[in-house]
This record gives structure tokens, C-alpha cells and sequence, in this order.
């Protein structure tokens, strides 16, 4: 059995996306992925899956028809306005998708960044394991355009997966963005550090799944650039030529020879993805040691969100059904990480 | 003998919360490269605990841990105390690389040569002439920087770049010698075309070349090319 999922309207930077490709920096392959990693990664939970092939919609929205049987579908991230036919679904949910029924996705009221999943076999080329599009190398196919059809194999229906998510902190636009200074930030002054911590900034409108412009006060480097090119990463605060920091993002080239005055921990990288252009953006700097534990608080925060998903399937009255029935063990396992050991 | 890396640097910078950048000088030169590439080595040979990769440049080594696993001060202390074997010992492979320097392959081999004051067979001799390393990989998937071109033909980058310059391409800028792993834009001057492989699809790992390894030119005729590519 096959579907065919038409693309009816796609709006600019959307493309297919699962997991990417980590580890081959070194070979100049960047890594690719999602721009929003981890609600990818919820995405996959919620259908049951891990690492799965999506959708990765932008703020242009898209407009899909379904050509299939009845099928489990799910979009995570963002609070984009999501209707099914002519029902408005949550932000975040896992609904069926009839034969022939459309799915409008629009922008909505945050968020920058969201995922469409299917369950079933993705057709799609992949390219050193990953079905990743990397638009500006034109490896594994390119941004997705109107009109496109994406074939899917044995499309699935599994009815008890359906639900109804909480958008959860970690996954918002930033209110602040916590940096650790460096590598580079030798390359700038007292004063100009100060700047980068002190005065206001805005995401501009330029940017795209490389990365992201700001707009504020410029950021002189110091004396004459002498830096050979080295390795980049995802979140580093980078300054080119315009004196304007760039965060570097999915698609971002493997090495380069700008300054990076400093670098996003990871929690606070995984929050700007969402940000839109002319949101505000004010800089804090952190210490490595601090940054290190908000990424393991950020993953204990996800773990335990995961593992709460199953308790928003089925219907209002399900769940409510079910945590009466057993709220008391929910209240006993504060943490989930632990109820193994106990 | 083999010595610390702490003896050849104490820069170890944090990078967020994913990684560490160890720099070994500001320089471009084989001596430091040998440096970045012995240290990759050692580190990759030493499974420290949540390294997740690592990723050698001209002058400094990037390795990425897992912050749920490593934390920066663990790693960077087991990094300072890491043995390396002696630099000058280290060599990587020696690739002999086809060219052909067919007037269709290599648009701008004239300019090239009028811009050093020779014939186009000198370009081509000087070209042959230098043993390149092979420095880091950047700017696109499997694009390798080549260092070593001769003075006299380190032409400086043309005024425009240009788009869709053929996979397999030839070029060169300054001291660097390129080769396109895929149709892509440069502002180089294309000065001959290899029928190699530069990319795998799915074989790992993706380039023939790796980091440290050194590359000498060849040249085939069209004939030889056209067959190569034929087959």
C-alpha cells in the first residue's frame, strides 16, 4: 500500500529532514538535521518512533493533500495555527488524516520552526544515511516546492497514538540567550564585549537553516583579522565583515575563519531556532560549567516530557479516565529517570 | 619519545557546552598542521570518555564531547595529559591525483599564465612541480584545502565568483589548490579537471583524502580522461 502525501503550497526553506548527518564535520559534511532538534525529537515519540524522516515546515506555511488510506500524522514545534479540513487542531498534536483530507499549515502566533510527520515508509533519497536535504551543497535533493508529492510506503494507522501535547519551555522563543565567551573573543575589546552583553539586539529577517543575522550596535574586531580557518558549530555567535553577529544554525559550512566571539549553550540554541525576525535578543554570559548544567537540565526536561506523552493520547475522557485511575503512581514518580532504581 | 599535549599547548577554549577548540598557533604552516594532525590522532586512539567527534584545521583541533557524559574541565585536563607521538614522524598517505589540463577543462589556465608573466606550460609544470598537504576540510562537503601551490603561480582570487563550476574541477588561489567534490560556486581560477572521485554517497569515509595526507599532481591526456570517465 501507498500514499501520496501532495504539496499542494509550500512556502520558502522547507525541506525534508530527519536526525542529519553528525559526526562527518570532519569531512566538511555539515551536520544538517532539524533547526529545532529537539521538538524532531518529540515529534518522533509521539508516532511511536525514533529519528523519523518530516516535514520541516517554516513560516511560510505549507498546504498538504493526503492521497492514502487513513493514516497517524503528527506536527511538533512552534505554536503554529494547524487546521485538518476545517478542524483547528493544537499546536502540538497527533491527529488522523482521512483519504483526501487537506492540512493547512500557517504561522500562526510563535514559533519559527515546525515538524510534519506521517507514519509510514518514506520515500525519499538519502545521502550517508540520512534523508537530510543540505540545500546549499544540493546534496540529498533541495528545498521542497509547490507541487511536490512525496511517496509514502505502507502508511499506518495506530488510533491510540492520538493526542494532544503541551507546548513545554524548553521548546519557546528565548526571552535572553545565555553565552559562553570564546573561542575568539580575544579578537574584541572590554568595551565591545560589553556591548555584546549589555546592549539590546533584534533578529533580523535575514537568515536562513545556516544561519541567522542580528541586528544592534556594531562589534568591531580588534586590530587586523590573522585567524586561519577552524572548526564551526552550531550556535557559535559568529561576527563577519558587517560588525553584526550571526548564530550559526543546522546547515551551517564546517569551517571558517570569522571570529566567533562566543557560543550559545545548547538549551539557549535550541530556544532562538524559534525566534521570528524582530524579536528582541539580549545576550548573557554564563560560565562553561553553568552552561554544561542547563544542557542536562534541558535533557532531564525533555526525558521526563517524553515520557509523559503517553498520558495527553486518546481523548479528553480517556484521560481523564486514566489519571484517575492512576494519578497516584503519576504523583509517586516525580522523576521518571529514576523510578527504575527505585 | 613521545611528550604531552600540554607540552606543545595550554589554548584549550570552551566552545558552548559541546565542545573544546585546542589551538596550536595562528600560523599556516606544515609544522603546526603536523601538530593538530598528531594530536586528532592521539585523541582518537585514547577513547576518552564523551568525545562525540573531532575536527583538525590549519592551526586547531576541534573535539566535541557529550555534556550529559564529559564535563569541560574532565576533558580538558585528560586532553593536556594525552601522549603524542613525535610530530616530525608523522605522515599521512601520499596520493597520486589525475589532471588533465584540456583547454575545456581549465577556462582560466591563460589568465593565469599572462597574470605570471609565463606560457601555459610553465603553469602546468609549476603545478606538477609542488608536493601538496592536504590542511582541512570546509566551505562544502568534501572540499579539501590543499596547500603548497609555488609562488610563482599563487594567482589571487578572481574578482567575481563564479557559479556551477564542474564536480572534479581543478583550482587554484594563493598558496591553495582545490578540487571540486560537486558543481558548486568558487572564485578560483579552474586550471584543469580530475576524473577522481571526490565524494562518496554512502561509502565511509566520504573522501579519498584524510586530513594530513599529501597529494601529488599527474597529467593525463583527454583521451585518458574521457576513458576513465567512460568506464
Amino acid at each position: 500500500m501507498t500514499g501520496r502525501l501532495l504539496l499542494d503550497h509550500v512556502g520558502p526553506q522547507i525541506s525534508l529532514q530527519d536526525r542529519g548527518r553528525p559526526g562527518l564535520m570532519r569531512y566538511g559534511i555539515p551536520p544538517s538535521g532539524p533547526m529545532a532538534r529537539i521538538c524532531h525529537r518529540v515529534l518522533s515519540s509521539a508516532l511511536g518512533g525514533e529519528n523519523l524522516t518530516c516535514i520541516e515546515a517554516s513560516l511560510g506555511g505549507l498546504t498538504a493533500i493526503w492521497h492514502g488510506p487513513p493514516v497517524t500524522a503528527a506536527f511538533v514545534g512552534g505554536r503554529f495555527d494547524i487546521a485538518l479540513g476545517e478542524q483547528v487542531l493544537a499546536p502540538w498534536s497527533v491527529f488522523e488524516i482521512s483519504p483526501g483530507q487537506s492540512l493547512k499549515v500557517k504561522a500562526g502566533k510563535a514559533g519559527a520552526w515546525g515538524y510534519l510527520g506521517l507514519l509510514g515508509d518514506w520515500d525519499v533519497p538519502s545521502w550517508q544515511g540520512s534523508a537530510s536535504a543540505h540545500v546549499p551543497s544540493a546534496i540529498n535533493g533541495a528545498m521542497l516546492t509547490s507541487g511536490a508529492e512525496i511517496r509514502i510506503q505502507n502508511p499506518k494507522m495506530i488510533p491510540s497514538l492520538k493526542a494532544t501535547l503541551p507546548v513545554p519551555d524548553f521548546a519557546e522563543a528565548p526571552t535572553h540567550l545565555d553565552i559562553v565567551m570564546g573561542p575568539q573573543d580575544g579578537f574584541f575589546d572590554p568595551e565591545t564585549q560589553k556591548t555584546l552583553l549589555q546592549s539590546p539586539f533584534k533578529v533580523s529577517a535575514r537568515g536562513d537553516r545556516m544561519g541567522r543575522r542580528l541586528v544592534g550596535e556594531r562589534l568591531p574586531i580588534n586590530g587586523t583579522l590573522t585567524m586561519p580557518s577552524e572548526a564551526l558549530m552550531r550556535g557559535a555567535v559568529q561576527i563577519a565583515g558587517d560588525l553584526q553577529p550571526t548564530i550559526l544554525l543546522a546547515d551551517h559550512q564546517t569551517t571558517g575563519g570569522y571570529p566567533k566571539i562566543a557560543t550559545l549553550s545548547t538549551a539557549s540554541t535550541e530556544k532562538f531556532v524559534q525566534a521570528r525576525p524582530g524579536d528582541p535578543i539580549q545576550f548573557r554570559a554564563i560560565c562553561v560549567e553553568e552552561a554544561i548544567q542547563s544542557r542536562r537540565k534541558l535533557e532531564r526536561e525533555v526525558v521526563r516530557y517524553l515520557a509523559q506523552i503517553p498520558t495527553y493520547r486518546g481523548s479528553l475522557q480517556e484521560r481523564l479516565a486514566r489519571s484517575n485511575l492512576i494519578s497516584g503512581v503519576i504523583n509517586a514518580q516525580k522523576d521518571p529517570a529514576q523510578t527504575s532504581s527505585d | 619519545m613521545t611528550r604531552t599535549l600540554a607540552a606543545l599547548t595550554q589554548d584549550l577554549r570552551p566552545m558552548g557546552d559541546q565542545g573544546i577548540m585546542v589551538v596550536f598557533g595562528e600560523e599556516i604552516s606544515p609544522e603546526c598542521h603536523r601538530e593538530v594532525v598528531a594530536a586528532e590522532k592521539a585523541v582518537m586512539a585514547s577513547n576518552l570518555p564523551g568525545v562525540t567527534e573531532t575536527i583538525p584545521a590549519y592551526a586547531a583541533l576541534y573535539v566535541g564531547y557529550d555534556a550529559l557524559a564529559t564535563d569541560f574541565a574532565t576533558l580538558r585536563d585528560a586532553l593536556l595529559n594525552l601522549s603524542l607521538p613525535q610530530t616530525d614522524a608523522e605522515t599521512g598517505k601520499v596520493w597520486t591525483v589525475p589532471i588533465c589540463y584540456d583547454p575545456e577543462f581549465a577556462p582560466d589556465l591563460e589568465e593565469v599564465a599572462n597574470w605570471a608573466g609565463k606560457n601555459v606550460d610553465d603553469v602546468i609544470s609549476a603545478h606538477l612541480e609542488s608536493l601538496y598537504r592536504v590542511y582541512m576540510f570546509g566551505f562544502a562537503p568534501g572540499y579539501a584545502y590543499l596547500g603548497g601551490s609555488l609562488p610563482e603561480i599563487q594567482v589571487p582570487r578572481r574578482d567575481a565568483p563564479r557559479q556551477g563550476i564542474p564536480k572534479g574541477s581543478v583550482m587554484i588561489a594563493g598558496p591553495q589548490c582545490l578540487m571540486c567534490p560537486l558543481v558548486m560556486p568558487s572564485g578560483w581560477s579552474v586550471i584543469g579537471r580530475t576524473p577522481m572521485d571526490l565524494l562518496a554517497r554512502d561509502a565511509m569515509p566520504p573522501s579519498p583524502f584524510n586530513i594530513g595526507d599529501e597529494v601529488r599532481f599527474t597529467r593525463i591526456s583527454r583521451s585518458d580522461y574521457d576513458a576513465v570517465t567512460r568506464a
